[in-house]
């Protein structure tokens, strides 16, 4: 594979930016920083490919427009606790320690204290960051069954590596998120997610995870035929169909077994775990977890309830 | 671009080299109607040969070949001496205005990767020829060049677009002669090949081998795609032939109609009804409650959550 050029360039642009989210499915209201636009990760199923249209990876120097228009976003609307990450466009972790860009973001949201600022990542490299840990940065890892991660996240740590981060970061004082996304399926991996949440319940302290995402794969339909051209196995198991927002996803029945599943083995660990879905629809939230989630507004105060839970007073 | 002046001359066939097809770029070669005009009229317009012994043909491979089949023995050429370049320059823009094929169109890029050409030369004319300046395609282009003929025949005959070009190199050799010969029995649309190879070219790296034998005994490019989904979307197909059944039992007459989501994620369903006056609307709602009573609309309401009665049953 050819190197990939980065970029260094103070931007002046709106860089901070509420997520997206995806037509008629519920989002969770996260607001992304596009600090780094491009990955080296290169996983397999990844979107940036499809998103992105330069090959070069872009770095913005300009910290100090970011942290006013991460300011501005805090105060323009106070009913809610945002979070914020930069783990949307890249990898928050995969050039920090080389580069050390989320250092002055972590210091605004350690002396802001109104909002969280989580680092999303499947690069664990943290210790550069330990001095510079507070309790308003949230270091997640994405996690999946390391059969995946040796055939789909190739350039990624592996998964031993992800929990003791995470365990790294329990230890010096800060929550964690775990995010498994994607979630994918395919021959024998419901035994491989039994394991894997095994493992996060033998490692990390669950009473300090603040939040747990969860979602199936989903992809663009461009992205199909690279999983064809690249005769992606795992990616193409499943049986698939289009979402109302155009991209492809499992069939609805198949989404709700597995999140019910996945959903039912984390909190038979921790019944007090918070679990969200990433990007579906208000009945797979029905009738995977038994919960009433409408819109995107009430996903927002579940969120904003939990930190609460978790802050008191402090945020 | 041209250092010597070029000359027109009547060439004795013995002079070319016939078999050099350096600067080759017609496929096929043998034109019919051609042929029935240089019989008829002779080779109106000149070959160009490149001055070397023998003559090297740069433009004019088929007239040379009709001229072979109908035994003429002096050829109208215009002589030039030029590198090597310059005659697959000027092999290229001698046939630029007639229009390449596709696979003239991948033979054109092929030769100018060989020869050298730098990739601003070949993107130059990989515009002129309407594709974009990307790796990707001139990646597509050398595959069609360098494919064996029942695939740049299929390509011809069919005028693929690169799209279902791309799904056809991506299986090896032999897969793709096997679906060649499925495919050349039935008739398609491009758009309806695409699902077909694109079904293929799933299940191919789903299972590692494609159904052809059981595609092989279908005369229908319809009947294939249908078993290729069952194959590929067995649910959804499932879904879709009990929504069909579960409204013809429903029995409606034209003017009401049932939809739901085609990809079966929308929890809703639409009933429409036309009607013209009091007397309609209220058959209309009659054959509704009928449809309501015998279960069929609750049934309608479990495909939405991607339910089968019988598996309910």
């Amino acid at each position: 594979m050819a190197l990939r050029k980065i970029e260094l360039k103070e931007i002046e642009t709106d860089a901070v930016r509420a997520c997206p989210g995806t037509k008629n499915h519920i989002c969770c209201g996260y607001k992304t920083i596009d600090l780094i636009e491009g990955c080296l990760l290169s996983c397999s199923y990844c979107i940036l490919k499809h998103y992105l249209k330069s090959h070069e990876i872009r770095i913005n120097t300009n910290i100090k427009s970011i942290i006013s228009q991460i300011d501005k976003t805090i105060e323009d609307d106070k009913h809610h606790i945002w979070r914020f990450g930069t783990g949307e466009l890249s990898d928050s972790l995969v050039f920090d320690r080389k580069y050390r860009l989320n250092q002055p973001l972590m210091d605004y949201f350690g002396e802001k204290k109104k909002a969280l600022f989580e680092l999303k990542s499947k690069w664990a490299q943290i210790d550069h960051l330990k001095p510079f840990l507070n309790r308003f940065i949230v270091v997640s890892f994405s996690l999946a069954p390391q059969n995946i991660i040796e055939r789909e996240e190739r350039r990624s740590s592996p998964l031993y590596k992800r929990l003791k981060a995470l365990k790294k970061a329990q230890d010096s004082g800060c929550y964690v998120g775990l995010h498994l996304d994607p979630i994918i399926i395919y021959e024998g991996f419901e035994k491989d997610y039994y394991y894997l949440v095994e493992d996060i319940g033998r490692i990390i302290d669950l009473e300090r995870v603040l939040w747990i995402s969860l979602g199936l794969l989903r992809f663009p339909p461009k992205m199909l035929d690279i999983f064809i051209k690249e005769k992606r196995k795992n990616l193409l198991y499943g049986e698939f169909t289009r979402g109302e927002d155009g991209k492809y996803r499992y069939i609805k029945s198949e989404r709700i077994r597995v999140y019910k599943m996945v959903y039912d083995l984390l909190k038979n660990k921790n019944s007090g775990l918070f679990i969200y879905l990433c990007m579906e629809r208000e009945d797979v939230w029905r009738e995977s977890t038994g919960l009433i989630v409408r819109d995107t507004e009430e996903l927002i105060s579940f969120f904003d309830k939990r930190i609460k839970d978790f802050y008191g007073g402090e945020l | 671009m041209y250092k010597k002046l070029m000359r027109l001359e009547y060439i004795p066939l013995e002079d070319i080299s016939i078999n050099d097809k350096t600067f080759c770029l017609s496929y096929p070669l043998f034109d019919e109607v051609l042929n029935e005009s240089i019989k008829d009229m002779g080779i109106l317009q000149p070959l160009i040969v490149n001055q070397t012994k023998p003559y090297t043909l740069v433009a004019g491979f088929k007239r040379l070949e009709s001229a072979v089949s109908l035994n003429i023995n002096k050829l109208p050429c215009i002589i030039v001496e030029v590198g090597q370049k310059d005659a697959m320059l000027m092999a290229i823009h001698d046939n630029l205005a007639r229009g390449f094929n596709m696979v003239e169109k991948a033979l054109c890029v092929d030769k100018m990767i060989q020869m050298g050409f730098n990739i601003d030369e070949i993107y130059n004319l990989m515009s002129i020829m309407g594709f974009g300046r990307h790796e990707s395609v001139i990646k597509s282009l050398i595959g069609i060049a360098c494919s064996e003929r029942s695939l740049k025949d299929f390509i011809i005959n069919h005028k693929l677009s690169m799209k279902n070009i791309d799904y056809l190199l991506w299986f090896d050799f032999q897969e793709r002669d096997e679906i060649i010969n499925l495919l050349s029995r039935v008739s398609f649309t491009d758009s309806l090949l695409r699902e077909i190879l694109q079904l293929l070219s799933i299940i191919k790296v789903k299972k590692g081998i494609l159904p052809l034998d059981e595609l092989n005994r279908l005369g229908d490019a319809y009947e294939i795609r249908k078993i290729l989904k069952r194959f590929v979307n067995p649910v959804i197909t499932s879904l879709e032939e009990e929504f069909k059944r579960i409204r013809n039992l429903c029995s409606f007459p034209k003017n009401i109609n049932i939809k739901i989501d085609p990809f079966f994620e929308k929890e809703y369903i639409d009933i429409v009804i036309k009607v013209k006056d009091k007397v309609d609307l209220e058959d209309a709602i009659k054959k509704i409650d009928n449809a309501l009573k015998k279960g069929y609309v609750e049934d309608i309401f479990g495909i939405t959550k991607n339910r089968i009665k019988r598996d309910r049953d």
